[in-house]
């Protein structure tokens, strides 16, 4: 027997949006007829003169004898389903995810929440106000703790098993808080056969998929070395370049109007925008013998920037001792650490225009929504049991950036 | 959640004057049940949150003009909730915009309808479509949402004897029409919006 219930993805922008409405609301503007009709009554004018006189002096000893504090419509918790599932929105996922917990409360709390078949990490959001701090505590093991605001976009993702879980939210007593818990998206990079670009970058569900036009300005496709492609743009557009193959290689690229795009993997996650400064201009592709290959250049979404030209970022300076380390521009990279049994932490860096996705045996992060700098890198700590089976560890890089990573441990 | 009567008055109080939460709360209290009785009355569970969607949008709008019975908004909300169905989405035009805005789960699938639900429900928003927006929301309220004749009438804004008149005429109209006593086809149609 099936349920039909009220999409909740739905239902919670719905639910946003009405909140909004009505916060947004101002109670003293009355309907024009009515305000112009009560003008017209000398008793009116009297007790608005009163009224003001008494906000005045009301609003003058407030001034004196309180705090500031934060403007009321300011101090709602964005629900960060709405922020994942908004195209819109930096924070955007996908317009389906797969929620495990959605929970608004006050205060500290724990909460059962369960994991079906299939999953394997779950990801993390909390939102809360007023400002604070806080931790989110799973099981005990995974743990996120720092600054969490009305709007933070903060998350974590931590590898899980099927099953029931608890998850313990510590916040002020008074704080309002809102905390998803959702599956992580599939790996980007399929292991299957070769993907077709165009049908990828118009699926919704994909994180790198576009919401412009997306009509395509060259479409090809072939194995090994290509020939050379005629390109022809409007005067002035920015495009965007997918280069795509089955097997993930940094030998392989593509000259396009003069820029060399390196690297190549079966996914769209990694992309170059440029802006050609003929309207002829070729594409042409070197990629090792016998590997099957699909190019795809679109117009660039609006507001994309040119891709920068990338070189190798230095790492930031590690605290602790170094675990693993990697750095690149373009193409994915992973490996394998052991748990040491203390505190490990992993800080990433990077500078171009995409974001950065990290997965490792004790929990991941991304760098979308955030600012994505090698002058301030993010770090994000974790605390484990020692374990000497060796811990794989992934990073992804989205668009076109150079980023370095490193996993340290302390002491 | 639960909300009671003295509850749903602070809360429609609260939300008119500007409480985004208290609105929202009241969304949370009745959106359920808005749902189920959208969802009689249109082709999929899509139309139906487009339907629910655009009666608290006209909540919100008409919020100083929604007659309050028996201290709950909800017999308002579904009459305009049927009023919006029956007009085949013109109703939704205002709105349409804003809704097509919000997100939603592309994965969640719409239960197939078994073939009886699905053309009892046709034929019953037929029969509802014939009849004026008054009649029909009378009809739909006191058939298949129990609320009793008084109480429909203080949502629509009509007299407790007119009421009962127009209800008499359409139940005759809407029998006729179907050729099925309304009370067994509301109770038919409930099961299904339960399943």
């Amino acid at each position: 027997m099936t349920t039909r219930r009220f999409d909740p993805v739905f239902s919670a922008a719905l639910r946003n949006e009405l909140e909004a409405l009505a916060d947004a609301h101002d109670p003293a503007a009355a309907p024009a007829l009515q305000r112009f009709a009560a003008l017209r009554r000398p008793q009116v004018w009297v007790a608005v003169v009163t009224a003001v006189v008494l906000v005045a002096a009301t609003i003058g000893v407030l001034h004196l004898t309180s705090a500031p504090t934060e403007p009321a419509g300011r101090s709602r918790v964005v629900d960060p389903l709405t922020k994942v599932t908004d195209p819109s929105s930096p924070e955007y996922v996908a317009r389906a995810v797969q929620t495990l917990l959605h929970i608004s409360s006050v205060g500290p709390g724990g909460h059962d929440f369960s994991v079906p078949a299939g999953v394997t990490s779950v990801r993390v959001y909390l939102n809360c106000a007023p400002s604070g701090q806080s931790t989110v505590d799973i099981d005990g093991k995974g743990r996120m703790s720092g600054g969490c605001s009305r709007d933070s976009g903060s998350t974590y993702d931590m590898p899980i098993k099927p099953g029931t879980h608890e998850v313990e939210v510590t916040v002020g007593t008074r704080t309002d808080s809102t905390l998803l818990l959702m599956a992580s998206p599939a790996p980007t990079v399929s292991p299957g056969a070769l993907i077709d670009p165009l049908t990828q970058v118009r699926d919704r569900r994909d994180p790198d998929a576009l919401v412009g036009d997306t009509t395509p300005v060259l479409r090809a496709g072939g194995s090994g070395a290509g020939g050379t492609r005629p390109v022809t743009v409007t005067p002035g557009a920015r495009l965007r370049l997918y280069f795509v193959c089955r097997t993930t290689s940094s030998s392989a690229d593509v000259v396009v109007a003069g820029h060399t795009v390196s690297g190549c993997m079966n996914s769209i996650a990694h992309w170059f925008d440029f802006t050609p400064t003929s309207t002829s201009t070729t594409a042409q592709v070197d990629a090792p013998a016998g590997e099957p290959w699909s190019l795809l250049v679109v117009p660039a979404p609006v507001g994309a920037k040119d891709s920068p030209a990338n070189a190798t970022l230095p790492y930031p300076t590690a605290s602790g001792t170094v675990l693993a380390e990697a750095r690149g521009s373009g193409a994915p990279a992973s490996g394998t650490y052991r748990r040491p049994g203390n505190a490990i932490a992993f800080t990433v860096s990077c500078r171009g225009n995409g974001w950065l996705e990290i997965m490792t045996g004790d929990g991941g992060t991304n760098t979308r929504g955030t600012r994505c700098s090698a002058l301030q890198p993010n770090t994000t700590g974790f605390s484990g049991e020692k374990d000497p089976s060796p811990q794989h560890w992934t990073v992804l890089p989205h668009g076109d950036i150079s980023w370095t990573f490193q996993l340290t441990s302390d002491g | 959640m639960m909300t009671s009567i003295a509850d749903e008055t602070a809360l429609w109080s609260r939300a008119r004057t500007g409480d985004g939460r208290a609105f929202a709360a009241l969304f949370d209290a009745h959106r359920d049940r808005a749902f189920r009785h959208a969802i009689r009355l249109v082709a999929s569970a899509h139309d139906a949150e487009d339907v629910v969607a655009a009666a608290f949008f006209e909540l919100w709008r008409k919020r100083d003009l929604v007659p309050v019975v028996d201290g709950s908004v909800l017999p308002w909300l579904l009459v305009t909730t049927t009023n919006l169905a029956r007009n085949s989405g013109r109703g939704l035009r205002r709105y349409r915009a804003a809704i097509d805005r919000l997100p939603r789960s592309s994965d969640l699938t719409d239960p197939a309808d078994t073939a009886t639900e699905r053309i009892g429900r046709e034929e019953l928003l037929d029969a509802v479509r014939s009849l004026g927006e008054p009649d029909a929301a009378l009809v739909l309220l006191t058939a298949l949402e129990g609320f009793t004749s008084v109480e429909a009438a203080e949502a629509l804004g009509l007299s407790p004897g007119a009421a009962r008149v127009r209800l008499h005429r359409a139940r005759k109209r809407l029998q006729g029409r179907l050729g099925t006593p309304l009370d067994l086809l509301g109770s038919t149609l409930q099961e299904g919006a339960a399943r």
